[in-house]
């Protein structure tokens, strides 16, 4: 087996088990993380495949732009609950918070 | 690697019907276009091929790899970004009407 | 002399300087709606080359008899939908711009991939101008199964390149039929699938009910019938021109039609709401367009998907004015605004007779509600007639009986419909002041009289149908694999 096709094979079972962790997560965050980190894979994965421009533009992407979509809806809306929980502030009230939620399914 | 293509698409899919929060549904839907890329880009490439760019090198080279699907994920890639924009705007609003992430409490109300 | 690639470049060019002028958007928006409404007549024919790369490596746009035809009938229909409604559409000009050249070059594009890029361009239109509703959950899931369905055309599409190793359709065409069809036909299934999702075929068209269901007079034509039609246009172009079908998967593909057309009417049926009623009315056609494009009858499909634009155009802009209809006594039109309480009168027993007050609505409504369920003095008759004769002269029995089964369950509802617009309460006599429903609703002079023309145009073309039918059959004979030929023009039997 030569060093391309093994490694290869390496970086698509890692993806495999990156994906299945990142649709599976129990919070939101750290899927949202996971799904980065897939993306970063995919860059490598264009490399061997001899793709370069693709690469790098899922590196600017993938790393970039879509994960900081995520995190800036999700940090978004935990202000809003951290505003309505100042204003009860006779009632003992937990919002829970997205960002730490619970596995919703 | 055509066959990690396939098998990530499977999980995008499988993860979207599965999950009922929404950011976990987009999630999935950017692992599908990942897989999706990822098996076009595969399709152009062959044994020992070197990447669709001439140089001062190799400018008699015969065995690059095939351009047109680069082109083709290029145009996949932007438009995946511009769709998962459009769907995170929707779903802070769902938040903001209904006060919480999950499907199903939206459709009970 | 005038390149069509202007169809589809002006709108876009519009689109981006109307970011940049904010306080011009309307008169930039009335001015790329007319110019692309009096362009359209006057393109030529022809294959144009994009980019000067000659045919399979570059990109040529393939205008037609069957493009053009249905160019003009988007580009007419567009700008009075943008004319009839020049209050709702200040927020969403641009998009709208956006929408018209993702739509023209659908219609004409020769590439795979180009269509890919503007089906995207068109479906994420269309995502934000239904996102001017009220429930956005409805939304999202339209845009779930949107994303879905186009990725599964890309992987189609490229299934086929790595078979074929080429993405133009004429080279594609030709290649298909001599050196065969792929061993598996999962590209075309694929394709197919991808496709289902805007044309409202049963697997996928869950999306239907909550979009239409609750869309107001913009949304309402827009998606129920100017999509709708583009969408039936592409599908009939790439399963009848570019490929090449055996028999199997032409019965699989016709099952999956046929169980959407018998589902369509059979929910139109059972539902007593108006919206409801249409967009299932909608469902069904798009199941019998279908059915129709898979099986070789290229141009009558085209003439169904006419029929059916011109109709639903009509129906639905009238139905989402007046769902949005008030009681006289109680509020007035801007305290509906500020209290943001729109009531939603969707059920057809609280509009009970609401047509004895409005009989120019009730006319327009009810000329294309008939036209819908095929009576005679319409084009829908002839629509249907024509249909049943190129099916009975192909010795084909079985699909006649289900489209015959089919038009009287259409019928049933549509004038049980009408009969409760129009005169509610016992059989026989005239309505009472007490069955009438006391909801008003306001609508504008104009929209009124162009909604009149518009029937008018249905009753004319019902009385002479051969004007539409000689386009039609141009049209099929620009498809390859269309068998249909002769018609029914005139009454009283085949001229």
């Amino acid at each position: 087996m030569s060093l391309q096709l093994g490694l290869q094979i390496a970086l698509g079972v890692i993806m495999v088990v990156i994906a299945i962790i990142a649709v599976e997560a129990k919070k939101i965050i750290s899927s949202v993380i996971y799904l980065s980190l897939l993306s970063l894979l995919a860059v490598v994965g264009f490399v061997l495949m001899s793709a370069p421009d693709v690469a790098v533009t899922e590196a600017v992407i993938g790393s970039g732009i879509v994960t900081f979509l995520f995190v800036f809806t999700l940090i978004g809306v935990n202000k809003q609950t951290a505003i309505k929980e100042d204003s009860i502030n006779d009632l003992d009230v937990h919002t829970i918070s997205p960002l730490e939620g619970g596995d919703i399914k | 690697m055509h066959i990690v293509g396939i098998v990530l698409m499977l999980i995008g899919v499988y993860g979207l019907i599965t999950n009922r929060h929404i950011i976990k549904m987009i999630v999935s839907i950017n692992v599908l276009e990942i897989g999706l890329n990822i098996f076009i880009i595969a399709v152009g490439y062959g044994e020992n091929t070197i990447a669709p760019i001439l140089t001062k090198s190799n400018i008699n080279a015969t065995n690059f790899a095939d351009p047109l699907p680069q082109a083709l994920v290029l145009t996949a890639i932007v438009i995946g970004v511009g769709t998962t924009a459009i769907l995170l705007a929707v779903a802070r609003k769902l938040y903001q009407q209904y006060g919480t992430y999950d499907l199903t409490e939206m459709e009970g109300k | 002399m005038i390149r069509p690639v202007l169809l589809v470049v002006l709108p876009l060019l519009i689109a981006f300087l109307s970011v940049m002028f904010k306080k011009q958007t309307k008169p930039l928006l009335l001015i790329a709606v007319l110019i692309n409404a009096v362009v359209v007549f006057v393109i030529d024919k022809g294959e144009y080359i994009i980019g000067n790369h000659m045919q399979p490596y570059g990109i040529v746009l393939n205008v037609d008899n069957y493009s053009l035809y249905a160019l003009i009938v988007l580009n007419v229909l567009f700008a009075l939908l943008v004319l009839l409604n020049l209050a709702k559409i200040t927020k969403i000009a641009s998009i709208l711009m956006i929408a018209l050249g993702g739509l023209n070059g659908l219609l004409m594009t020769g590439d795979l991939f180009n269509l890919f890029v503007f089906l995207e361009i068109s479906a994420i239109a269309a995502f934000m101008i239904v996102a001017t509703n009220k429930k956005l959950i409805h939304v999202f899931n339209y845009m779930i199964i949107g994303i879905v369905g186009s990725v599964m055309y890309l992987f189609g599409v490229i299934l086929l390149y790595s078979q074929y190793g080429t993405l133009n359709m004429n080279k594609m065409a030709e290649l298909m039929t001599t050196t065969g069809t792929p061993a598996t036909y999962i590209p075309i299934i694929m394709i197919f699938g991808g496709l289902a999702v805007e044309t409202k075929l049963l697997p996928f068209n869950g999306w239907v009910k909550g979009v239409l269901g609750n869309s107001d007079s913009l949304v309402g034509p827009m998606i129920g019938s100017i999509y709708s039609g583009v969408m039936l246009i592409v599908f009939g172009r790439l399963f009848t021109d570019v490929f090449v079908l055996n028999d199997q998967v032409r019965i699989l593909l016709s099952v999956i039609a046929i169980v959407t057309l018998i589902a369509g009417e059979v929910s139109a049926f059972s539902t007593m709401k108006l919206r409801e009623i249409l967009l299932y009315s909608s469902v069904a056609q798009s199941g019998l367009a279908v059915l129709l494009f898979l099986n070789g009858y290229g141009s009558i499909a085209v003439l169904v998907v006419f029929a059916n634009v011109l109709a639903k155009f009509i129906l639905f802009m009238l139905a989402g004015v007046m769902t949005n209809s008030h009681k006289k006594s109680e509020h007035t039109e801007y305290e509906h605004i500020l209290n943001n309480t729109v009531d939603n009168h969707d059920d057809i027993s609280t509009l009970a007779g609401i047509f004895v007050k409005n009989p120019l609505n009730g006319v327009a409504f009810s000329v294309a509600s008939l036209s819908l369920a095929s009576l005679p003095l319409f084009f829908g008759f002839f629509v249907k007639i024509n249909v049943l004769y190129s099916m009975f002269l192909r010795g084909d029995y079985v699909l006649p009986a289900i489209i015959l089964a089919t038009s009287l369950v259409e019928g049933a509802y549509i004038i049980r419909m009408l009969v409760v617009l129009w005169n509610p309460g016992k059989e026989g006599e005239k309505a009472t002041k007490e069955a009438v429903t006391s909801l008003n609703y306001e609508i504008d002079q104009l929209v009124c009289m162009v909604l009149l023309l518009i029937s008018l145009s249905l009753v004319a073309l019902g009385i002479s149908p051969d004007l539409a039918i000689d386009r039609a059959d141009e049209a099929g004979a620009d498809l390859e694999y269309n068998i249909s030929t002769e018609y029914v023009e005139l009454e009283g039997g085949k001229e």
